[in-house]
C-alpha cells in the first residue's frame, strides 16, 4: 500500500469516529457531573448491595484510572467498604457504558455488549477474590 | 457467523449516516435540557469535554502515525501470524503486553483496533488486550498510595488472569 492510500484509509477511520467520539465525550462529561453529586451517598452499607452500586456507578463513570483512585479513596474515608471500592475501580477502567455505542460502531456490536456485561461480572469476582486474599 | 456479522455491519451502516445524526439530535437535546436546569452543570460539561479532547489530541495523532504506518508494513498475512489462529501462546502474551504497556484511553485505540481486526486479530486476544488496560505501570505507585501494596499485586495479577479467560469467553461467545 503507498503512502497516499495508506493515509486516507487511516483517516477514513477517524472521520467514522470522530463525530461519535465527541458526543459520547459531551454525554459522559455531563453525566458525570451529575453523578458525582451523588456518589457519596448512593452507598448503603450493606457489603453486596455497596458491591453491585459500585460496580454500576464504576461502569457509567469515566474518566482517567488515576481519577478512580482518588475517588476510590475518598470512598475508602466514608466508611464505604473495600469490596465495593474495588468493584469501582475495576468497572471504571473495564466496562464503559457511555463509549458502548462508539466501541459498538467500531469493533461490532455483540463484542461490546458482551464484553461489558463480562467485564462486570469480573469486576465484583475480582473485588470479592482481591478483599478476600488480603484478609486472609 | 456471517448472520452475527450482518448484524454487526447493518448496526454499522445505521450509525454511519442517519445514525450518527440522530444521535448528535439526542445530545443537544439533552444539553438544551442540561442548559435550560442547570447552565452551570452543561458549561462544565462542555469545558470537560473541550479540556479531554485537547488531552488526547497528541494521542489521537500518534495513533493516526502508528496506523498510517501499519497500513504500509503491517501486513495481514503478519497480522494472522502474530494475533490469529495461529499465534497460540505468543499471541496472549502480545495482547497482555501490548495491553499494559500501550498508552492512552481505550477508545481512541478502538480505530486502529478494528483495522487489525480487519487484517486478521482474533477475537480473544482483542478482548485480553482491552482488560489489561486496566493494569498501568505507571499508575501502580498511586494504586498502592491509595489502597496499599498487597492490594496492587493481588489486583493486578488477578486482572492478567481475568484478561485470559475474558479472551476466552468471548471468542466462544461471539464464535469469531
Amino acid at each position: 500500500m503507498k503512502l497516499k492510500q495508506s493515509i486516507i484509509k487511516a483517516g477514513k477511520s477517524w472521520q467514522q469516529m470522530i463525530p461519535i467520539l465527541v458526543g459520547v465525550l459531551l454525554l459522559a462529561n455531563l453525566l458525570n457531573e451529575v453523578f458525582q453529586k451523588y456518589y457519596a451517598v448512593i452507598f448503603t452499607g450493606n457489603y453486596l448491595k455497596d458491591t453491585f452500586i459500585g460496580a454500576l456507578v464504576g461502569s457509567f463513570s469515566f474518566g482517567m484510572a488515576l481519577t478512580s483512585y482518588v475517588i476510590g479513596g475518598e470512598f475508602l474515608q466514608k466508611g464505604v467498604s473495600l469490596l465495593a471500592v474495588t468493584a469501582f475501580v475495576m468497572t471504571w477502567t473495564t466496562v464503559g457504558i457511555a463509549m458502548l455505542p462508539l466501541e459498538a460502531k467500531m469493533l461490532g456490536t455483540r463484542f461490546a455488549v458482551w464484553r461489558n456485561i463480562l467485564n462486570f461480572i469480573f469486576a465484583i469476582v475480582i473485588s470479592i477474590l482481591t478483599v478476600g486474599i488480603i484478609n486472609l | 457467523m456471517n448472520q452475527r456479522k450482518g448484524n454487526d455491519n447493518k448496526f454499522q451502516n445505521k450509525t454511519g449516516g442517519k445514525g450518527v445524526q440522530k444521535f448528535w439530535l439526542a445530545v443537544l437535546s439533552i444539553y438544551l435540557i442540561a442548559f435550560l436546569v442547570n447552565s452551570d452543570l452543561a458549561w462544565r460539561g462542555l469545558e470537560v469535554t473541550g479540556q479531554t479532547l485537547l488531552k488526547i489530541l497528541p494521542i489521537i495523532l500518534l495513533i493516526f502515525g502508528i496506523m498510517v504506518l501499519s497500513n504500509l508494513f503491517l501486513t495481514p498475512e503478519r497480522v494472522k501470524k502474530h494475533f490469529g489462529h495461529e499465534a497460540g501462546w505468543k499471541g496472549w502474551l502480545y495482547a497482555i503486553l501490548f495491553g499494559i504497556l500501550v498508552a492512552g484511553p481505550p477508545y481512541a485505540l478502538y480505530p486502529m483496533l478494528k483495522q487489525m481486526k480487519e487484517q486478521g486479530l482474533k477475537t480473544n486476544y482483542l478482548a485480553a488486550f482491552l482488560y489489561n488496560r486496566n493494569v498501568k505501570i505507571p499508575l501502580i505507585p498511586a494504586m498502592v498510595y491509595y489502597f496499599g501494596w498487597q492490594f496492587a499485586i493481588i489486583m493486578t495479577i488477578l486482572v492478567i488472569f481475568f484478561s485470559i479467560i475474558s479472551g476466552v469467553m468471548m471468542e466462544k461467545i461471539t464464535g469469531e
